[in-house]
This record gives structure tokens, C-alpha cells and sequence, in this order.
């Protein structure tokens, strides 16, 4: 048959057959093309345009101090939003909103009209005002469930905590440094939305909960401090003041204070300076308080005993064109006496003796300088320039704590290290992490503790510092029925335009109690207080007052009786009216001794001071005045020079002791009876 | 009767028959799947009806001779010119175009029927041809007898529906002997009149073929279908997301979705598996058509075998470019699987009078 068709016939009805495999084959191509080469694609956009995620927001972690007491909750709240584009009547929509919500309305109908798909009306809106909007029943006004940050105990440990912004994210503190733990997954809602943008169905992915966080922060305590701190600083005038409490065997932070402080469930309303934590982010110059550790480090490179006498150049000493004074001029000291008085001069030797290089060796190692890495977030480093920068008087200064700037935390943690005998550990403020899954301690994962000084060194520090408060600069931090060291601190602030300042200081305390198991050490620090302002007469008595609350409230077994300081009061106050409690840093130029006669006060070998002490240990002088009374002298063989002291005044006796170490020799026998206020003479020495 | 109905049913295109079916079959499916959420009409149940009622047609058609069927198209096309007619003045304007003569429950649309009618006319007015080429009044008279339907169609307006008269036109005239030179002076026309055309577009009209050149100028305007139909096809991938599955035809992102785009309704949910598999049913449908035309016994048999399957591939070609975005959006239904009974018995009509020719090939 076909072949009666004509030829042109064939061959067009071939090249439109041709035409038609060709188009097959195009279409089949784009086929492949589609459906399998750009399937994933053309999937995800599918996906996009049919689903309208909602999340909601996570319960968020919350906040536990060590007892499992709520910092930080999370509460349920409701948030109205709009469909712009199931409002018909936007204007009148507008203005019933912005009556009920008492917002503007011409800022919620421009809302209404900027957008078509979604936009908040307002966010965590109080119960009364979201049933109204309910009751209203106003087309495209929908309601969602968000959760809100909420702090019952308003400012407690609100420098810890930080706090939260609108879409609760951590914007500071544990909130922030925790925000993967603490933030939960949020859960979606899935609406799949029809072509019109209408909701069509939906499916729920519930939201996981965050993390709850157990801080190594104890309500209590943290109550007490920071109304100590306040009841100080307003007491004092002063610009602000910061107190932490640590555990110096684990590196827990039992409390952390600043002021001012703010209420983190209204951050907005403080001024940023309010939400700065100071505690670790406030860089300030240890001044005396520093000794402590230049001393500690010429003990553990052997290069001086306690007993070592140092010549302190009758009140100073010439570095290159320097020269630095004391505040009174002294002859012969020990080293034991260098840092009960105080001695500039005497200190800037041990710092010689020591070098820069190794100085600054120990100072890194003591923790200054750089980041304790306690899980806070924005930790300050301190200020320490490499001992390749130093001048000459760079050295001497460092030794006396000026020219090194360190934070309040660095400080507590320091002191935890002499505390526990020479081993520092990093501060730490979460306990655990702790979620249905998953229960990690993040202490885990930091670095540990390293030992800094021998036992022995420490163990010396420890006792001149407990002879500080036992009856030097630190009188005021005596605890009833706890043993307690410290060491006084009063630095000049530094003027913005250079130079120290002789009018603005920071008085500071630190410290740890009781001294043989210490069960805290603290440090306090008083910015610009008013009026008296040596860390001695200021910072000190904040110590006490949270050391031995915090040490009853931890059920700490009492190592002094409690009647010990019972005249406490009136030592204190004689401090202040007659003997200054604090002897501040000597300013290299400008500083006149004059104003610091006080000095007196430490007493420690000299007659004068010897009968200042009668005063001061005024219960003694009233049993002297009985005359009738006596007393047994303890044994105080193999003892401790601390416990010695606090043995001997417990026992209404003056111990005079020489050596370093443990008692070797006591005068009178133990048992023999003696009037009270006698002395007794001890001798130490490292090796029994 | 048996003994002499025997032979022809014998002879008739079974293959082509089950083919053009299974396509049907899907298309009831896919419809089914596409309307599942629209209450108010069942759509895939029409489709059944018009479907039995369109194999009743085409057995209709299958039955009578087509030489005879020949002899009748004075009155096919005069009863095709004037329901055009009457449907201007009849027809209820919907979307600014009349269309539709309601009809009980049924609506029918005349510009279908007028596809048969032309290629009926065409294919008899080219087989009267004794030569081997077309003379000059022959192409004119040609034209006019296209022209005359496809002038009333244009006045509906129903653009779509008018192009569709020009694919019997133009493989009539190619195969029935268009001169070459005819040929080069058609597509210099063409050109021409396409360039012309473009500058005498109205700017939405440009606007509508810059869109299918580059869809994702207008998402949510002009490219709004096509980027719709190329993610539904799309993301159907390999397999598809099954039937009933399909997200994009069931959220109502496609427009269209049971009668023009009802084959990305297959991309999506039966994926490239399902859309190659209906492409290579179409195919096989045509190439077998063909077939009839180059084995049938006589010329008018040849120009009403490849007069209808230049209306049906016409269809696919436009239809299936459109859904895959190789062809502007036009309102052209994709035979056997779009909803709607014009079409569907149009092309059942169409298989009909294939059939027919193929039935009556070695049987005088």
C-alpha cells in the first residue's frame, strides 16, 4: 500500500516521525532533568512553600543552686500575633488591639500592613490583657504559647545568672556561657499552608526542655553576702564593692556579689555599668594584699626564711631614679614582720632576691594575668606585662602589688590556693548539668588544680597571714569562734589622666577561715568608699561577717570558743578611733608617712606595741584584774604557730615564738599554772 | 452479522485501544487524587462516565465506514460552523470567553467537535486531490475551509483552541503536496508574522513570554504556574510521592491541576517512573497511528489517520512542553488524562476514526 504513496509523501511523513522522536526525546530529557537531577532541589522548594514553621519556644533550663533551690525558672506565657492576611478591617483591628494592648496604634496598623503573612502584635503579654484580646475574637489574631525567663529571687547572684533577651537568648552570665545547655531544642509546628497561605494542617514536633544547671552557688550565702556587701557599701559611701566566697579545696563558688547590682527579670531598666559582674571583669591593683604572694615566692625558691632579718633602709629604698618609701621607717625586720608591717622596702628585696623572670613565673602561676577559665563568660585576664617589659622599678612595684592589675576572682581563687597549702584550683560556678538524658559535671572537662607552693610555704603564708588578723591590720576580720587569715589591702585607684589617685582607693580583704581546714576564703573589696577607707576598717569587718555566718550556716565545727572576742566591739572601735588598721601602698613620689603612724598597731616585738596588745586582747586584761585567777599552760609541743596563738589566747597567755614550723620547745611546761596574760615562749622549727 | 463483524473486530487496533485506556485509567486516578479535598464535585467519577461514553463513541465511530462517514462531512461541518455560532450568542460569558453550551448536566464545548469536523473536511477535501501537489486555489480553499471555524473560535476568544486547527492544516498540507517553495514561503511567513506579532503584542502578552523564557522573573504572578508545576513535577523525583500523596496538587499550589496540569499531578505523584511510562504510552499510540496511515488503503484514510494524530500530538506536544516548562502556558488539555468530557471524546473520536481506517485496511 505504501509504497503507491508519493516519494515526497514518505519523506515528509519520515521527517515529521522524525520531528516527533525528537520532541519525545526532548521532553524525556527534561524529564530526567526535573524529576532526578534536580529532584532535591525541587524537593526542598516544595517543602518551603507548603510548611510555615513555627517554633516554639523551648522550656528553658532551670537555674538550681547547690541545694536544688530555683535561681531561674521558666513560666508559660502568651505572645499575639496576626495573619495580616485574614484581616479585613485593619484599621479597626489596629485600634482594638492597641486599647486592649495599650500600644500605639498607628505603630500596630502599620505592622498589620507591612507584612501579609505573620507579624507579633505583642510578645509575653500579662493573662487579663491576652483573655480580653480573646474575648475580642478578632479574625487573624492568633495567640502562642512562649516561654519566659523568669527570676523569683529577683536580684540574687543576677551577675551569675545574667539574664535573657525577648526570643529567650542568654545575653550574659551562666544564661549566656550555658545557652547550648540551658536553651533546649525548640519545637515546630509545622502548618502546611495551602496555596492561599491558609493553615491546613499541622504537625507537632514537641519541644526538648534545655538543661537545668546546679550552681556550686548556695542561695543562703549568697543572700548573706551580697546584704553584707550592701549594707557596706552604703554604709561606706562607696561606689560599688564586690565579695566572693570560694571553696578553696574544690574551687566551688559558694557566693558572688557585686554592687550595684540589678534585677535580671528587668534588665533593661539598669544601666549597662549595673550589669557589668565585676567580679570578674573589675581589674584593680592587689596593692598590699600582694606582698603576701612575693613573699611566697622568695619561701619556695629558698630564698629567705621567716626569720630572716632584712635591713628596710630606714624607710626606703633608691631603684634608678625611683625612690620608695614605707610609710615609717624601719631597721632590722624578718620576713615575718616585713609582711605584718607591711615594709615596702622590705618586700622590693624578697622581689630582688627573686628576679623578674621567676617573679613573674610564680605571679602566672598563682593564677594572675590570665583567666581563671571559671565558667562565666567575658572573664578578664588581669593586667601582668612579661617580665621582659619590666623596668627595674617594675620589679620593685610588682612585689609590692602595684603595676599588676588582677580581678576579684583571680584574688579569691589565690587565696584558695594558700588556703588548701600551695595548690590552685580553678574557680567554678556550675555544678552540673543536669537534663532527662544527660548529666555531665562541666568541672570535668576544665583543666585541674596545680600545685603552686610546697605545703610547708603555704603553711607559712597561712600563719602570718592568721597573725594579720590575729592582731594586726586585719583585727577587724577576727571571727567569734573561728580562726581566720587575711591580709589587708588599700589600693590608690588610678586617675584617668594618670597617677595615682589620693583620694579614691579600693580597700580589700582577703582571706580564708578557719586556718587550719579552710572552709572558705573570700575576698572582699570596697570601691571608693567614703570617709574610712583602709581595707582594715572597711572590707575586713564584711569578711567577718560572712565568714563566720557562712561557716555557722555550713555547720563548720567551731575552732575557737565563742566567747573569744567577746569585747570585739570595742577593739573595733578603738581600732578606728586610734589605731589605723591599714597601711596603704606607698606612692613612690608623693606619699607622706606622716598619716600613717599607725602602724604601731601591728606590735610585734616592740614594748609599746606589746602593751597595745593587752588592750586589744581586752578579755585578758580583765581576768589580770582579778588577780586571783590562773590558768594551765597548754601543750603546745608540735603544734603549729597558729595554733599556738590561738591555743595561747584561748588561753589568756602571750606566746612569744621564734623558728618557723612546728613547736620544738615550750617555756613554761605544759600543765605548769601561771597568772593569766603570761608568756610563753615557743620554738619552731621545720624538722622536729 | 457475527461473520461479517468478525474480521473487522479481528483487524482492529486492540494494542492501541488498551493503551489510549490505561492512560484514561490513570488520569481517572490522578483526577481522583487532585479533587480529593474539594467536596463539593467528584470529578473522577465524571471522568469514568466520559470515558464509558467515549468508547461508546468510538465504537460508533470504529463502526460506520470512514468512506462513508466522508460522504456526510457537508453537514459535520456546517453543523460544526454553526454551533460555533450559536455559542456566541448562547453561551454564558465565563472568565470574558463563551465556550460552553450548557446542556443539562453536561456543558459542551463546540470548539472540540469543530477538530473532528476540520479533520474530517480536510481529510476528504485533500484526498479529491488526484496529483501528487497542491494547486494555488486548492491550499486557498484549504485555508479558508480552516478559517472559517477558526475565525468563530477567535471570537470567543478561545486563542488556545484556534491553534489547535492549525496542526491538520498544516501536516495536510505538507503531506498532500505543498510545492517546497510553498513550504520555505509558509515558514519566511511565519517568521514574519511572528515578529510582526511581537511587536504588536499587547505588554501583558509579552510580559506572558519573557515568563515562560524566565519564569522566576514573576513567582507569584506570570511564572506562578509554571514554577508551580516544575517543583510538583520536580519533587516528585524517581518514584513519586504516590497517589494521593502529592503535597503540591493537594495544598492547592497547582492551578489547573485535574484538567491542564493533571500530568505534573503524574510527575508528582507517580514520578519519572509513572510520567515516562504515560509518555511512552503516547508514543506508542501515535507511532502505531502512523502506522495506519502509512499501511491504509486509501488516501482519505491516510490524511483522517494523520489528520487526528496531528491534533493529538498537537495536544501532547503543547501540553506536556507546558507542565515541564518547555512551552508557554497556554489552555490546551492533555487528551485522555485531563478532566473534562469535550476533550475526552474528542480524542476518543479521533482514536475512533484511527481505528476505523486501521479495521478496514485489508478488508474491501
Amino acid at each position: 500500500m505504501s509504497a503507491k504513496r508519493p516519494k515526497v509523501f514518505r519523506t515528509r511523513l519520515g521527517l515529521l516521525v522524525l520531528f516527533f522522536i525528537a520532541w519525545s526525546c526532548l521532553i524525556v530529557f527534561r524529564l530526567v532533568d526535573l524529576q532526578i537531577v534536580r529532584y532535591p532541589e525541587m524537593r526542598e522548594r516544595a517543602r518551603r512553600q507548603q510548611t510555615r514553621v513555627f517554633e516554639i519556644s523551648p522550656k528553658r533550663g532551670t537555674i538550681y543552686d547547690r541545694r536544688n533551690r530555683e535561681l531561674a525558672v521558666s513560666i508559660r506565657v502568651e505572645s499575639v500575633f496576626a495573619v495580616p492576611l485574614e484581616i479585613s478591617d485593619k484599621p479597626r483591628t489596629a485600634s482594638l488591639l492597641a486599647t486592649t494592648l495599650g500600644l500605639d496604634p498607628g505603630k500596630v496598623r502599620r505592622r498589620l500592613e507591612g507584612s501579609r503573612t505573620f507579624c507579633w502584635i505583642k510578645r509575653k503579654v500579662d493573662f487579663p490583657q491576652v483573655q480580653k484580646v480573646r474575648e475580642l475574637g478578632l479574625p487573624g489574631i492568633y495567640f502562642e504559647t512562649e516561654n519566659k525567663r523568669f527570676y523569683p529571687k529577683r536580684e540574687l547572684a543576677a551577675h551569675v545568672l545574667g539574664y535573657v533577651g525577648m526570643d529567650n537568648e542568654g545575653l550574659a552570665g551562666l544564661e549566656h556561657l550555658y545557652e547550648r545547655d540551658v536553651r533546649g531544642a525548640p519545637g515546630r509546628i509545622l502548618l502546611h499552608t495551602d496555596a492561599r497561605k491558609r493553615y491546613f494542617s499541622s504537625v507537632e514536633r514537641p519541644p526538648t526542655a534545655g538543661a537545668d544547671l546546679v550552681l556550686t552557688l548556695d542561695e543562703s550565702i549568697q543572700y548573706l553576702v551580697e546584704r553584707e556587701l550592701q549594707a557596706q557599701v552604703e554604709k561606706s559611701r562607696a561606689r560599688g564593692g564586690t565579695a566572693i566566697v570560694m571553696n578553696p579545696s574544690t574551687g566551688a563558688i559558694l557566693a558572688m556579689a557585686n554592687v550595684p547590682t540589678f534585677n535580671p527579670n528587668h534588665y533593661g531598666r539598669y544601666s549597662e555599668s549595673a550589669w557589668r559582674n565585676q567580679a570578674i571583669l573589675n581589674i584593680y591593683e592587689p596593692g598590699s594584699t600582694f606582698k603576701v604572694f612575693t613573699a611566697a615566692a622568695a619561701l619556695e625558691e629558698g630564698l629567705t626564711t621567716p626569720e630572716e632579718r632584712i635591713h628596710c633602709m630606714n624607710g626606703g629604698i633608691v631603684i634608678g631614679k625611683h625612690r620608695i618609701r614605707d610609710h615609717k621607717p624601719f631597721g632590722w625586720l624578718s620576713v615575718r614582720e616585713v609582711i605584718a608591717r607591711s615594709s615596702n622596702v622590705g618586700v622590693i628585696q624578697l622581689g630582688f632576691r627573686i628576679g623578674k623572670q621567676r617573679l613573674e613565673g610564680y605571679i602566672r602561676r598563682y593564677g594572675f594575668g590570665r583567666p581563671t577559665q571559671v565558667d562565666l563568660p567575658g572573664e578578664a585576664r588581669g593586667l601582668l606585662r612579661p617580665a621582659s617589659d619590666w623596668h627595674t622599678v617594675t620589679l620593685g612595684t610588682i612585689s609590692m602589688g602595684q603595676g599588676i592589675g588582677v580581678t576579684p576572682l583571680q584574688m579569691v581563687a589565690a587565696a584558695g590556693m594558700i588556703a588548701n597549702g600551695g595548690h590552685w584550683i580553678p574557680p567554678r560556678v556550675v555544678e552540673q548539668v543536669r537534663s532527662d538524658r544527660v548529666s555531665r559535671s562541666p568541672s570535668a572537662s576544665r583543666p585541674g588544680g596545680r600545685r603552686v607552693l610546697r605545703k610547708e610555704t603555704a603553711e607559712t603564708i597561712k600563719e602570718m597571714m592568721s597573725l594579720v588578723v590575729a592582731e594586726g591590720t586585719g583585727r577587724r576580720a577576727r571571727l567569734r569562734g573561728f580562726s581566720a587569715a587575711g591580709k589587708t589591702g588599700t589600693a590608690q585607684k588610678v586617675e584617668e589622666r594618670g597617677g595615682y589617685s589620693h583620694t579614691r582607693f579600693i580597700a580589700s580583704f582577703f582571706g580564708f577561715a578557719p586556718v587550719d581546714d579552710p572552709a572558705l576564703s573570700i575576698v572582699v573589696l570596697i570601691d571608693e568608699p567614703r570617709g574610712l577607707y583602709y581595707g582594715g576598717q572597711v572590707a575586713a569587718p564584711v569578711f567577718k561577717n560572712i565568714a563566720e555566718k557562712t561557716l555557722n550556716y555550713l555547720s563548720v565545727p567551731p575552732d575557737q570558743p565563742q566567747q573569744e572576742w567577746r569585747d570585739d566591739t570595742r577593739v573595733a572601735e578603738l581600732g578606728a578611733e586610734e589605731t589605723p588598721l591599714e597601711e596603704p601602698v606607698m606612692d613612690a613620689v608623693s606619699w607622706t608617712p606622716a598619716t600613717l603612724n599607725g602602724e604601731q598597731a601591728l606590735g610585734l616585738t616592740e614594748a609599746r606595741a606589746e602593751a597595745r596588745r593587752e588592750q586589744d586582747l581586752g578579755g585578758y586584761e580583765d581576768a589580770a584584774i582579778d588577780g586571783l585567777a590562773t590558768v594551765a599552760v597548754p601543750n603546745f609541743m608540735g603544734k603549729s604557730l597558729r595554733a599556738v596563738m590561738t591555743e595561747g589566747t584561748r588561753a589568756r597567755l602571750q606566746v612569744e615564738a621564734r623558728g618557723a614550723g612546728l613547736v620544738v620547745q615550750q617555756s613554761p611546761a605544759p600543765d605548769s599554772k601561771v597568772a593569766p596574760g603570761s608568756t610563753v615562749r615557743v620554738r619552731l622549727n621545720r624538722k622536729l | 452479522m457475527p461473520k461479517q463483524i468478525l474480521p473487522y473486530l479481528k483487524q482492529c487496533d486492540w494494542v492501541l485501544l488498551s493503551l489510549a485506556l490505561a492512560i484514561a485509567a490513570v488520569g481517572v486516578a490522578e483526577i481522583y487524587s487532585a479533587t480529593q479535598y474539594e467536596l463539593s464535585e467528584t470529578y473522577y467519577v465524571k471522568q469514568i462516565y466520559f470515558i464509558i461514553l467515549g468508547l461508546v463513541v468510538l465504537a460508533l465511530v470504529a463502526s460506520l465506514d470512514y468512506r462513508l462517514l466522508s460522504q456526510q462531512v457537508p453537514y459535520i461541518y456546517l453543523a460544526a460552523v454553526l454551533s460555533l455560532i450559536l455559542v456566541l450568542f448562547v453561551a454564558p460569558a465565563i472568565h470574558g470567553t463563551r465556550g460552553w453550551i450548557p446542556l443539562g448536566a453536561f456543558k459542551i464545548q463546540p470548539a472540540e467537535f469543530a477538530k473532528v469536523a476540520l479533520v474530517l473536511t480536510l481529510a476528504r477535501f485533500l484526498s479529491e486531490n488526484r496529483t501528487h501537489f497542491l494547486t494555488t486555489s486548492e491550499i486557498i480553499k484549504a485555508c479558508l475551509l480552516v478559517g472559517l471555524p477558526l475565525g468563530l473560535i477567535l471570537l470567543q476568544p478561545d486563542l488556545g483552541s484556534a491553534i489547535t486547527l492549525f496542526p491538520p492544516l498544516a501536516v495536510g498540507l505538507v503531506l498532500g503536496g505543498l510545492r517546497r517553495r510553498w513550504i520555505l514561503a509558509g515558514v519566511v511567513l511565519v517568521t514574519l508574522i511572528t515578529a510582526a506579532g511581537w511587536y504588536s503584542l499587547n505588554p501583558y502578552q509579552k510580559e506572558r513570554v519573557y515568563t515562560f523564557l524566565e519564569p522566576e522573573r514573576d513567582p507569584s504572578g506570570q511564572g506562578y504556574q509554571a514554577i508551580q508545576s516544575r517543583i510538583a513535577m520536580g519533587s516528585g523525583g524517581l518514584l513519586g510521592k504516590g497517589v494521593t500523596q502529592g503535597s503540591q496538587t493537594a495544598l492547592g499550589f497547582l492551578p489547573e491541576r485535574h484538567t491542564d496540569f493533571i500530568f505534573s499531578v503524574v510527575g508528582e505523584e507517580l514520578g519519572f517512573a509513572g510520567s515516562f511510562v504515560i509518555l511512552a504510552f503516547y508514543f506508542l499510540i501515535i507511532m502505531r497511528a502512523i502506522r495506519i496511515a502509512q499501511t491504509a488503503r486509501d488516501k482519505l484514510g491516510v490524511y483522517l489517520v494523520l489528520g487526528s494524530v496531528s491534533v493529538l500530538f498537537f495536544h501532547i506536544l503543547v501540553n506536556v512542553g507546558m507542565v515541564v516548562g518547555l512551552a508557554p502556558i497556554t489552555g490546551i488539555p492533555l487528551p485522555l488524562l485531563s478532566y473534562g468530557g469535550s476533550s475526552m471524546l474528542t480524542t476518543f473520536i479521533l482514536l475512533g476514526l484511527i481505528i476505523n481506517v486501521g479495521m478496514r485496511r485489508y478488508i474491501y
